[in-house]
């Protein structure tokens, strides 16, 4: 009886899943505003012009400015990691709003890389490095925080206070070197972490600074980060994800034998799913 | 060199044995400059990177609340060095410190004139810090010690005050090449004075940097000293000619430097040299353990080190501490970002919550709906919509119910409510008979992910959905998930005991029934349940369906056992009254039967009638079994017998009172989330005295039809009823009338023997006239 409940529930979720893609498909199906253009000289004049369902496309190059985005806009490099955003060394890099993207950024250089807190939104295929302190912050409401590289910054990789699970997760990302923990639960938070690469963080992979909340932690590879004195939790795995070259040109691509595939909950490549 | 206080000397010269002992220490601790314990780095040199007293702009690197101590002894603990701190981070800019820093020697027995005072004395100076330090732009650091010195040296009490002034810059983060940061400082930039004397001033030069995740640490640092000195205070003592003369001055600089490397990120080794105008001045090496393990990740540090002066040939040992406390800059920065994001929505949802634990769903309906439209990005608004849905399930309003928890499923797939919501969606589904649907949902709940409290609830509607569909062995087989200590076993066992009677397994049934029964309810429903396992059990044993001994008796003590307060109360007295004139107990009958006429229940209080007229009757009270008994007929003709056809119509009116609800209901959502509550608070009144209504009129048919279902089940009907109440009736007319033939004949009788008894007087009477 419960295989033929197994077999209803994969059809609807697919069928779910569908749904879900075409909604997000209109709602994205604004105008696409280019930046640099004649028109928009900077990201932050292109995003104060945007409306709901507008994307805003960055060519390559070095944007030194703090970007606030507006709601339901999405922010997407057109070649990934060209387009660097780079903070000045202080304050925020990226303040998300409620259900936009980011896609495809370098962000660096900021006190935080990305500050997000509102329902919906999404963090995809970025590399955020080099924030004197932590890579994404994340309060409240969990982003989907999906295929990015989060390496190098001063204090941890990801901060979450009180974040609810709502629709968001972390998944399939590579959180390695940063400077504090990989990832650092505050507050109540309710995370989903699956199919991450936490790897060689000064401190905890995944540093529950506070016991209170409840988490799905799961098919993560979790290795190099200070020994903690709590097992890891069941389901994850820790072998050496052998970064092709992670010091000299950020490339976090896994070595041979370290692809993950069978531990993952969909058998990808573990971490982010980088393929150039 | 400065010339040293000539008090000194002279107190000096009176504890001679002592000096020689001061002197060399002194050597090795200051280098004779005033305050040159302060000015180097030495016999501190595991807490430097942490030390304002380095460069109170480095206090800006400090991510936690931090404590610190360096104690050093030197040539047998005739001199004392400490210093200690704590540091506490602002924001993400700033920091602030306060530190102690001393140095102190033995105390020596005071002599005035080579004879003993009885008094100790020594020489202990006490140097208080208060720091601040501020990253006002890009990786530029600011940093400013306010100084106080207190020494007591041979029992002269002086005090001054200084500052010193810092700045850093961050000058590269590379994951290859390291991190580096750059000082300066001016160290006595306000130099403390106590009396004559000043603190010398010194301008360092600093570079710290960490390399592959601070696996290898360095630090240089490069001093000029005693800088803005006035040359006239450069003099020596010229004993021949027994006064001061000038000396010849000297650029006077030091160099220091130390390596560490960590391993494991837990154990390290340190290095460390310095250099002045001299040549090479003295060497170390300390050890340190770092545990943030057993601090959450935050540094908890011991160290210990050794260093070696060249020119004097003595050595010092410095302990260190360092702990980290409270929550990291990141940490604290989220915190207080959360914080300020939900305060009113998440006041709101604690009033919600408050309301619907106290089963005032409508009021707590609409100010989650509040929630959802003021504040769209408020992190529970999973549980907040989940909460919308259960309001209106909890209200019966189902249709809207189903749609809110659809609603929470679609928006919010991740989050855990959206699991309770497909069990809510469930719970509605089954009520509404849409078994498929309902089904659906079982197996969303059935995944891995589903936590195993939500499962059991999923299996016991599963059970109920099984026993709708009359699959009684599947009912029972899911039923019996449910184990031990959640809050629906009482219910499955229940529901499992009812599915066995349906299978006709009674004995296995009462078994299920006694499960419910021995459980320890705690809420109404669960009490409800209880009892009504016990009718159950009491009904099947006053039947005999289960065999054992004394059943008859065993059934009277388990339906006394239900209260008078229950929903069952009545049908218990109706099997008690029974029992009762089984047992030709009339009293407890009469009682019972008491209880029955005053049911609003036709079926039981006919029944009352019945059982009242057979008490009467074994009474043998005719006359008034008989009226009890034609009241019984009479009231029984009056009433409308629930049938089939009549239920059928009785669910056809319930479902048009269902629509205009659900109708309601979903102006009620409309409204709730176009408005705020206060600004139609007289239209959202009529529309809750309206739910109130329709609600109640929804409760009593749905209880109707659960006495009829129950009726049906071990009840008996009106018809029949009212057949043994017409039996009764003649049979008590029968014996009334049986009565009055006895008696008239037994009055002809009487009637004919005096009759009799006058004639034979008459005939008496005539005989005597006669004679």
């Amino acid at each position: 009886m419960k295989q033929t409940f197994l077999r209803k529930h994969a059809v609807a979720s697919m069928a779910a899943a569908g749904v879900v893609a075409l909604v997000i498909t209109q709602a994205h199906a604004g105008r696409i505003l280019t930046v640099p253009s004649q028109k928009y000289h900077s990201i932050g004049a292109a995003m104060a012009k945007a409306n709901r369902g507008d994307t805003i496309r960055v060519e390559p190059g070095v944007y030194r400015e703090r970007v606030i985005m507006s709601p339901e806009v999405v922010l997407k490099s057109r070649l990934r990691y060209r387009a660097v955003l780079d903070g000045g060394r202080h304050g925020t890099v990226v303040s998300m709003s409620r259900k936009s993207s980011l896609i495809g950024f370098e962000i660096r250089n900021g006190t935080f890389g990305v500050f997000t807190s509102g329902f919906g939104n999404s963090i995809l295929q970025c590399r955020i490095v080099y924030n004197w302190q932590t890579g994404i912050i994340n309060v409240r409401n969990l982003a989907r925080v999906e295929d990015n590289v989060i390496a190098f910054n001063g204090a941890s990789g990801i901060q979450t206070w009180d974040v609810g699970v709502t629709s968001g997760t972390i998944n399939h990302n590579t959180i390695a070197f940063n400077g504090n923990h990989g990832i650092s639960l505050g507050g109540k938070s309710s995370a989903v972490i699956e199919n991450n690469v936490i790897a060689f963080n000064y401190r905890f992979g995944i540093g529950p600074t506070s016991p209170r909340g409840e988490w799905r932690i799961a098919a993560n590879n979790v290795h190099g980060n200070l020994v903690g004195i709590w097992p890891l939790p069941e389901g994850n795995s820790s072998f050496d994800p052998k970064f092709r070259a992670p010091r000299g040109s950020l490339d976090f691509r896994l070595g041979d034998g370290a692809d993950g595939k069978e531990v993952t909950l969909d058998h990808e490549v573990i971490g982010a799913r980088i393929t150039n | 060199m400065k010339t040293t206080n000539l008090r000194i000397i002279r107190q000096a010269v009176l504890t001679a044995v002592a000096a020689t002992f001061m002197l060399m220490p002194a050597r090795a601790t200051a280098d004779g400059l005033p305050g040159e314990y302060l000015l180097t780095q030495r016999w501190r040199d595991a807490i430097v990177p942490y030390s304002p007293l380095a460069n109170p702009a480095f206090l800006v690197r400090e991510n936690y609340s931090a404590l610190r101590g360096a104690f050093a002894t030197t040539f047998g603990a005739t001199f004392r060095l400490w210093e200690v701190g704590a540091t506490q981070p602002i924001g993400m800019y700033q920091s602030v410190g306060l530190s102690w820093v001393g140095q102190q020697t033995v105390l020596f027995d005071e002599t005035v004139a080579g004879a003993a005072t009885g008094n100790k004395t020594g020489d202990m100076h006490n140097f208080f810090m208060g720091t601040y330090a501020v990253n006002p732009w890009n990786s530029l650091t600011l940093g400013v010690n306010l100084n106080v010195l207190y020494q007591d040296a041979f029992g002269d009490s002086r005090a001054g005050f200084g500052a010193d002034l810092g700045l850093a810059y961050e000058i590269i983060r590379n994951a290859r090449f390291g991190n580096h940061a750059a000082g300066l400082m001016l160290q006595n930039a306000v130099a403390p004075a106590t009396g004559d004397e000043a603190l010398s001033r010194d301008v360092r030069i600093a570079l710290l940097s960490d390399y592959w995740e601070k696996s290898i640490t360095s630090r240089f640092a490069f001093d000029v000293k005693d800088i803005l000195a006035d040359a006239a205070e450069f003099q020596k003592f010229d004993t021949l000619a027994s006064r001061l003369v000038n000396a010849p001055t000297a650029f006077e600089w030091a160099f220091s430097g130390a390596v560490g490397y960590t391993l494991a990120r837990m154990f390290s080794l340190r290095v460390f040299f310095g250099l002045n105008q001299s040549g090479f001045d003295y060497w170390g090496v300390g050890v340190q353990a770092n545990l943030p393990q057993l601090n959450l990740g935050r540094d908890l540090a011991a160290g210990f080190q050794y260093n070696g002066v060249q020119e004097d040939q003595i050595s010092m040992q410095t302990s260190s501490l360092r702990a980290e406390l409270d929550g990291h800059r990141e940490a604290n920065y989220a915190r207080r970002m959360a914080g300020k994001l939900d305060v009113a929505p998440s006041n709101l949802y604690q009033k919600a919550m408050t309301l619907h634990s106290q089963g005032k769903y409508w009021e707590a309906h609409l100010i989650l709906h509040q929630i959802l439209n003021n504040y769209p990005d408020f992190f529970k608004n999973d549980w907040v919509s989940y909460y919308a849905g259960n309001c209106q399930e909890m209200m019966d309003m189902r249709e809207s119910a189903r749609k809110t928890y659809s609603a929470v499923v679609a928006d919010y797939p991740r989050s855990p409510s959206a699991m309770h919501a497909n069990l809510g969606a469930m719970r509605v589904n089954y009520r509404e008979g849409n078994l498929d649907q309902a089904e659906q949902l079982f197996g969303e709940l059935t995944q891995p992910e589903v936590t195993d409290s939500l499962k059991k609830h999923a299996c016991y509607l599963m059970g109920q959905i099984f026993i709708a569909r009359k699959d009684y062995e599947n009912a029972v087989y899911v039923l019996q998930e449910v184990s031990v200590g959640h809050p629906m076993f009482l219910f499955a066992m229940h529901s499992s005991g009812v599915a066995m009677m349906l299978m006709d397994k009674p004995e296995t049934a009462a078994d299920m029934f006694e499960a419910c029964i021995t459980g320890e309810p705690k809420t109404a429903a669960e009490r409800a349940i209880v009892e009504r396992s016990l009718l159950f059990v009491g009904y099947m044993l006053y039947e005999g369906l289960i065999k054992t001994e004394h059943s008859f008796s065993k059934s009277v003590a388990v339906l006394r056992k239900i209260p008078a307060s229950s929903t069952y109360y009545e049908e218990a007295q109706q099997c008690l009254g029974w029992a009762a004139i089984k047992a030709r107990r009339y009293n407890d009958c009469g009682a019972t039967s008491a209880v029955l006429l005053k049911s609003n229940n036709p079926v039981l209080r006919a029944d009352g009638m019945l059982m009242e007229g057979h008490c009467r009757t074994m009474q043998e009270d005719y006359e008034g079994a008989r009226a009890v008994l034609q009241r019984g007929v009479e009231f029984v003709a009056a009433q409308q017998p629930p049938s089939e056809d009549s239920l059928m119509t009785e669910k056809q009116r319930y479902a048009g009172v269902r629509a205009s609800y659900d109708l309601l209901a979903r102006n009620v959502v409309e409204k709730a989330q176009s408005i705020g509550i206060a600004m139609a608070p007289a239209e959202l009144d009529r529309m809750h005295e309206e739910q109130r209504t329709m609600k109640q009129r929804l409760d009593s048919y749905i209880e109707g039809f659960d006495a009829f279902a129950r009726g049906a089940y071990f009840g008996r009907t009106l018809p029949e009823i009212k057949q043994d109440l017409e039996y009764s009736l003649a049979s008590v007319t029968w014996r009334l009338n049986a009565k009055s033939k006895g008696v008239r004949k037994m009055e002809q009788e009487q009637q004919k023997i005096e009759q009799e008894i006058d004639k034979l007087k008459q005939e008496l009477n005539g005989d005597e006239k006669g004679q």
